[in-house]
């Protein structure tokens, strides 16, 4: 893996759609207007605190960022 | 069956027979959560016949708070108050009834619709500050409740109270009170068919409120227009369950009662302790004005100027620590767990404390000083996971968390682009623990051109 790129993962089975994470890092998740989760899962390393705040901002733990 | 929780876990010490730690409770809960703190981190006590443990740890709020629906429910007893005012809400149910409640709710604060909301926001705190005038004396407390009480109004269900706002002020004064009161009285165990005067008058103001949420279902009812506002009150109405039934009046009263209540009183609160805090610290209240100068200017702010205004949220989350509006929170152990390697018995009440948490020198140096910068870059990854939970965690956590943070910076970059309100430095506030902490008293403030506005005048 490259050191420019995050890796972000969810588990979607655990994600409850709350949406926390569309709020702290905007540009890396999403929630459409199904209320489906999308999400970048290779974010620039710029946005790791965005990130890091995303996943621990989730109220069911589902984001993990490496 | 209490016996594997009786061995390991300090007991606090002062119960009388009976009444157990009731007497320290009632007469200064904020104290007594603060000294069970300062004991050890999980803590036995009793609230008259129930057993109950304090804990105060955030690694072991986090792993609590992350348990319910698992191991934990939300079933601790809230009270006779709490429960005439809230019924089956969203904030006292759990398990599936929670869920479906839930669920059903949840697209109505989706990041899309919050962003929405934020249009409504501006706009009713720029019509609060028409009728205001420099120099002018106000009273912030009511101001900024009725000035919520408009907004979540407006926003989930499209409805104009301002003719109510008023009305509907005095009778939460009165409810808020009653449910505090009784929350840390011996009428917390009285059966619900016990009449108690503090009891009447708690039922006649949550009938006052009720009668303005019944006419807003009933407008919303008898309008035939084709485009029906797509709000929070819609979703509640249009639900249908998995039996094709839709929400009964009863649960929708309950719904529509803690949407208006839980979602303006907090944040009106939020507001008040927020002004007191400015008006006591100039440097703080020059920075987040330099800020809002900065980033908006002399337009009204948006929602994608929410994102720029880091410090004004600092002020924010700051004033949430230091005054949490929901200053506890109370689980039960749905099994027999472990919290920090002590075993705990099924059908344990716990209970966490906002206040006694977000005042530990141990995760908060200074604690008792109001320092926003703390909630900044680099200082804010020193805070552990739940050291901050105005907003509780786990799956019930405030459904309305990003719309009450937008809401206060919006308000304050709003009202800071105009005045600054001065509040007497000899007057005193100590927090009142109500239904939410309060200053308990009016909170006189003059109001003073901002100094951008002034220059802008020139």
């Amino acid at each position: 893996m490259d050191d420019s790129t995050l890796s972000v993962s969810v588990d979607l089975a655990v994600c409850e759609r709350y949406g926390h994470c569309c709020f702290e890092a905007p540009t890396v998740f999403e929630l459409d207007d199904d209320g489906e989760l999308r999400f970048d899962a290779a974010p620039d390393a710029s946005l790791r605190p965005r990130v890091e705040a995303a996943a621990r901002a989730c109220p069911v733990l589902a984001i993990v960022v490496e | 069956m209490n016996a594997p929780l009786d061995s390991t876990i300090p007991t606090m010490p002062g119960a009388l027979p009976g009444l157990g730690h009731l007497h320290r409770f009632a007469r200064d809960p904020l104290g007594f959560f603060t000294s069970m703190r300062d004991h050890a981190d999980i803590v036995r006590w009793q609230l008259g016949p129930q057993r109950n443990i304090f804990i105060s740890n955030p690694a072991d709020i986090a792993h609590t708070l992350q348990n319910v629906e698992k191991t934990f429910s939300m079933q601790g007893d809230v009270g006779f108050g709490f429960r005439l005012f809230a019924g089956n809400g969203i904030i006292t149910t759990h398990g599936d009834e929670w869920r479906r409640q839930r669920n059903t709710m949840q697209p109505g604060m989706r990041p899309q619709r919050v962003a929405a909301y934020s249009t409504t926001m501006v706009e009713l705190t720029d019509r609060m500050l028409a009728g205001w005038g420099t120099g002018q004396q106000v009273d912030v407390r009511v101001e900024m409740l009725a000035l919520t009480q408009k907004i979540a109004a407006k926003t989930l269900f499209g409805a104009d109270v301002t003719g109510d706002a008023a009305m509907v002020g005095r009778a939460l004064d009165v409810a808020s009170r009653e449910i505090g009161a009784e929350f840390r009285g011996v009428t917390m165990f009285l059966p619900a068919w016990v009449p108690t005067r503090g009891r009447r008058r708690l039922r006649a103001a949550i009938t006052e409120v009720e009668s303005v949420l019944y006419r807003i279902i009933h407008e919303r009812r008898s309008d035939g227009s084709v485009d029906r506002p797509d709000d929070m009150l819609a979703l509640l109405m249009d639900a249908r369950y998995d039996d094709g039934e839709p929400m009964s009046d009863t649960q929708l009263r309950d719904e529509s009662m803690t949407l208006y209540i839980a979602g303006h009183e907090t944040t009106g609160n939020t507001l008040v302790w927020a002004y007191l805090m400015l008006s006591r610290h100039p440097d703080v209240r020059r920075r987040m004005a330099e800020e809002i100068s900065s980033v908006v200017g002399d337009r009204l702010p948006t929602m994608e100027d929410y994102h720029s205004l880091a410090y004004t949220e600092a002020v924010v989350k700051e004033t949430l620590r230091l005054y949490p509006p929901a200053w506890l929170h109370v689980v039960r152990a749905a099994v027999d767990v472990e919290i920090a390697g002590h075993p705990v018995s099924a059908g344990t009440d716990v209970w966490m404390s906002q206040w006694a948490t977000h005042h530990d020198p141990r995760w908060f140096g200074d604690a008792h000083v109001f320092r926003p910068e703390r909630f900044l870059g680099d200082a804010a990854k020193d805070i552990p996971s739940h050291a901050w939970f105005p907003f509780g965690g786990g799956r019930h956590v405030c459904l309305g968390n990003r719309f009450a943070l937008l809401e206060a910076v919006l308000v304050l970059a709003t009202v800071s682009q105009r005045f600054e309100l001065d509040v007497p430095a000899d007057i005193a506030f100590p927090p009142q623990p109500l239904l939410t902490l309060q200053p308990g008293r009016d909170v006189p403030a003059r109001l003073v051109a901002a100094p951008a506005h002034a220059r802008s005048r020139a």
